[in-house]
């Protein structure tokens, strides 16, 4: 019995050496290999989830760059934020979306949960540290593990196609054509939603952390809120959203879009734009870009 | 608890530490221990399943102890037939009942009559079909006089329980299993790393093997309008490797499991996709199963005796009801009546025994006659796994029509297909390990010590690598 467990931990021991050096290996060569080079060499950046993926429409506002993914939390968003900042020197100004939502405890799942976690992962794994890795191996290992075996697999593979480009798998503007605001309307019914005020410690983390990076390469920071029906139910947190804002983002400049005003056919649903809502809107912060921001 | 799961790789270590290091080689000890462990790996499912097993438990228990005890015996067939009711009374309740529903209702409305019978929200207690052919598998051998009842309650419902065999088999006897439940387990080091190695195998061919396929098998199966016939004759290949994969991968990890607890489970697949008619593949496939049912059904329906009628209708009948075992669809009978009608020649013509040993013992490569015998008797597998994977009966014949066009010729192409290159090779890999290991119980049993290493990390790695699946962001989040 003793020779067995002797024998069987021993040659456990060995495989799983050799496996984490593999991982380590193949890490290395993706930290070092993987561009996150913007094309045109914008000034402008947008991070974010589906907001402002889905309000900002990139091509119709010179020097601007929107790589918002939905079901993105700032956790990802900090490893997004990485290796764009190390490839991008033209940028002088990120807006990081900032919204009901994003506080809540909800954006958890967004980190650690099953879905977002085996998604995302392999995309980001190369750039996380080891607190990174370890925040998610505490809150989920079996999904965890599960990620970093699909991540090797899938880095080895693109260092083997050398497919470098991060760029196209990070975000982007997305856009939907139709307006579901009249079905919504007809079932319509307000929720009290006690969960939205929880906030989510790690999802504020991660955006200092955002931010303190930014800074510290010298872009100017600003947090901005995309526009919102009126009857977006995760106002129901405005209270504490705003209390947030001051205490904890206190002195970071803060654009608040969500009373732009639009149509309800300009909306996809009560917290994204359709493509028509996007267009006016974007045109609207071309020239907002333009005319006010860049003088202030 | 599924094998393939961070609980179960955190069970099992702990009921082996406690098996082998706190019972102290007492047998009760050991043997409560071991039903205590089942239980608890059952109800990880759903506790109200457990309430079942108990219950099918106590009527096997008490009913073998009536057939044993009858004198009579009329009284002995009341009490056996008693058991097999309420066991197959459950099992059609749980399976089945929905199917004859519908169905019926269906056959209603050809009739021109219409129907509206509700169907009911049951949830299938898993294992059920594994578990009640266990204890019927008791119940008979006890009227026939095999066996004397086990008297000792916990003793028969580990017998019953056991966790390795528990959801998915293999279809333990009691002239087997019992009688090592009876005796003491002393620890054996090359039994244990047999069936460590058995387990690494069992997983290789579940979660590398078996969940690789049937993505892309999902993939064509359900888009099989949209693809060429090349296309979907990969699609049903696919899926035999995935049944393959899954279901031998379980069985292996299940043997193996038994093993790290000194205990052996009957073998339950050998090899079959190298078998070289259609006979030997129903001895080398869920040998456990058919074997139930040829001693069980086969033989009580008058088996072989009786001349060449009595046989092809005792065949028909064991194949139509092992189709509906697998589930309740018409797709499973459908399967079943095809094999049925694989095996007929070889049943007329009495060469259903012509090929018993593994094909080219003792021989690097197969002849050329063996290696076309091997890949005719494939090809129809595969088309019977049409109507096994099919959602029905439809889809089925429009797959295999959509497979016998122009389009078999073109190349193949579907969804993903960019991302199956490893898959192919591995399962190339997998296909010359099995082959290479053919004589052996599994196919990595007899690999020599020096290669030991290297290959356990090559199945640990592909593992590790392929083991989860790429996700699909669908959910729109807000």
């Amino acid at each position: 019995m003793k020779k067995f467990i002797v024998k069987f931990l021993s040659q456990i021991l060995v495989i799983l050496s050799l496996l984490v050096l593999i991982t380590l290996v193949i890490t290395q060569n993706t930290l070092a290999k993987f561009e996150y080079k913007l094309a045109d060499s914008p000034q402008y950046l947008v991070l974010g989830h589906s907001h402002p993926e889905m309000a900002i429409n990139d091509s119709l506002i010179k020097g601007l760059k929107n790589l918002s993914e939905q079901g993105e939390s700032y956790f990802y968003t900090y490893q997004k934020v990485k290796g764009v900042l190390r490839d991008n020197n033209s940028l002088k100004t990120v807006f990081i979306e900032f919204t009901n939502n994003q506080i809540s405890e909800r954006m958890n799942e967004w980190t650690w949960g099953k879905d977002y976690l085996i998604y995302r992962y392999p995309t980001y794994s190369n750039s996380m540290s080891f607190d990174d890795n370890f925040l998610l191996f505490k809150n989920n290992f079996e999904d965890y593990y599960t990620s970093l075996g699909l991540s090797q697999k899938k880095n080895l593979k693109r260092l083997l196609v050398k497919d470098y480009s991060q760029i196209n798998k990070i975000g982007g503007y997305e856009y939907r054509t139709e307006s579901k605001i009249d079905s919504l309307e007809k079932h319509y019914k307000y929720v009290k939603d006690s969960t939205i005020s929880k906030i989510s410690s790690v999802n504020v983390y991660y955006l200092k952390k955002i931010i303190h990076d930014i800074k510290a390469k010298g872009i100017r920071v600003v947090l901005i809120r995309s526009p919102l029906h009126r009857k977006y139910l995760g106002y129901q947190n405005e209270k504490v959203y705003l209390k947030l804002l001051k205490t904890e983002f206190k002195g970071i400049e803060y654009l608040d879009f969500s009373k732009f005003k639009l149509n309800d056919n300009a909306f996809f649903d009560y917290e994204h734009l359709n493509n028509k809502g996007a267009i006016i809107f974007s045109k609207f912060f071309d020239t907002y870009l333009k005319n006010k921001f860049s003088k202030e | 608890m599924l094998f393939n799961s961070l609980n179960f790789l955190i069970f099992l270590p702990i009921v082996f530490s406690l098996y082998w290091f706190a019972t102290k080689g007492n047998l009760r000890l050991q043997n409560i221990l071991l039903l205590v462990a089942s239980y608890y790996f059952y109800s990880c499912w759903d506790w109200r399943f457990m309430l079942l097993l108990i219950f099918s438990t106590l009527l096997d228990y008490y009913t073998g102890i009536k057939i044993y005890e009858s004198v009579n015996h009329r009284k002995k067939l009341m009490w056996l037939w008693i058991s097999i009711g309420i066991n197959l009374g459950f099992l059609g309740v749980f399976k089945y009942y929905n199917f004859f529903v519908t169905s019926f209702a269906d056959g209603l409305s050809i009739l021109g009559l219409k129907a509206n019978f509700g169907t009911l929200q049951i949830i299938l207690p898993v294992g059920i079909s594994f578990y009640t052919f266990h204890g019927l598998s008791y119940v008979i051998d006890l009227y026939k006089d095999r066996i004397k009842p086990e008297r000792n309650f916990i003793n028969y419902s580990l017998f019953v329980s056991f966790f390795p065999l528990l959801v998915a088999g293999p279809i333990e006897r009691a002239t087997h299993l019992l009688p090592q439940i009876l005796k003491k387990r002393e620890f054996d080091y090359s039994k244990a790393v047999n069936g460590l190695r058995q387990i690494l195998w069992g997983l290789f061919k579940k979660i590398v093997i078996a969940d690789n396929c049937a993505e892309f098998a999902n993939t064509i199966f359900n888009n099989s309008d949209h693809y060429s016939g090349s296309t979907l004759v990969l699609g049903a290949v696919f899926f035999a490797l995935q049944i393959y994969g899954d279901f031998s991968g379980y069985s292996d990890i299940a043997l193996g499991t038994a093993r790290l607890f000194g205990i052996d489970l009957l073998r339950n697949f050998a090899f079959p996709y190298f078998s070289r008619d259609i006979a030997e593949f129903w001895r080398r496939w869920h040998i456990s199963l058919s074997s139930w049912f040829k001693d069980y059904l086969y033989i009580p329906l008058g088996g072989s005796k009786g001349g060449t009628w009595m046989k092809i209708r005792n065949t028909f009948i064991i194949f139509l009801v092992s189709g509906f075992w697998h589930g309740a669809n018409w797709t499973f009978i459908v399967w079943g009546f095809l094999n049925a009608l694989y095996i007929m020649p070889s049943i007329i013509f009495n060469t259903n025994r012509n090929n018993l040993d593994i094909v080219a013992k003792g021989k690097y490569l197969p002849t050329l006659k063996e290696f076309s015998d091997i890949v005719l008797t494939f090809s129809l597998t595969v088309l019977a796994w049409i109507f096994f994977r099919a959602n029905n009966i439809t889809h089925a014949i429009n797959f295999i029509s959509g497979i016998f066009t122009e389009s078999l010729f073109s190349k193949p192409f579907f969804k993903g297909m960019d991302g199956a290159g490893p898959i192919y090779i591995i399962c190339i890999i997998f296909i010359i390990i099995e082959w290479f290991g053919r004589e052996s119980q599994f196919a990595i049993e007899k690999v020599r010590l020096k290669y030991n290493i290297a290959l356990y990390f090559f199945l640990i790695l592909t593992i590790f690598w392929f083991g989860s699946k790429d996700q699909q962001f669908i959910y729109f989040q807000f």
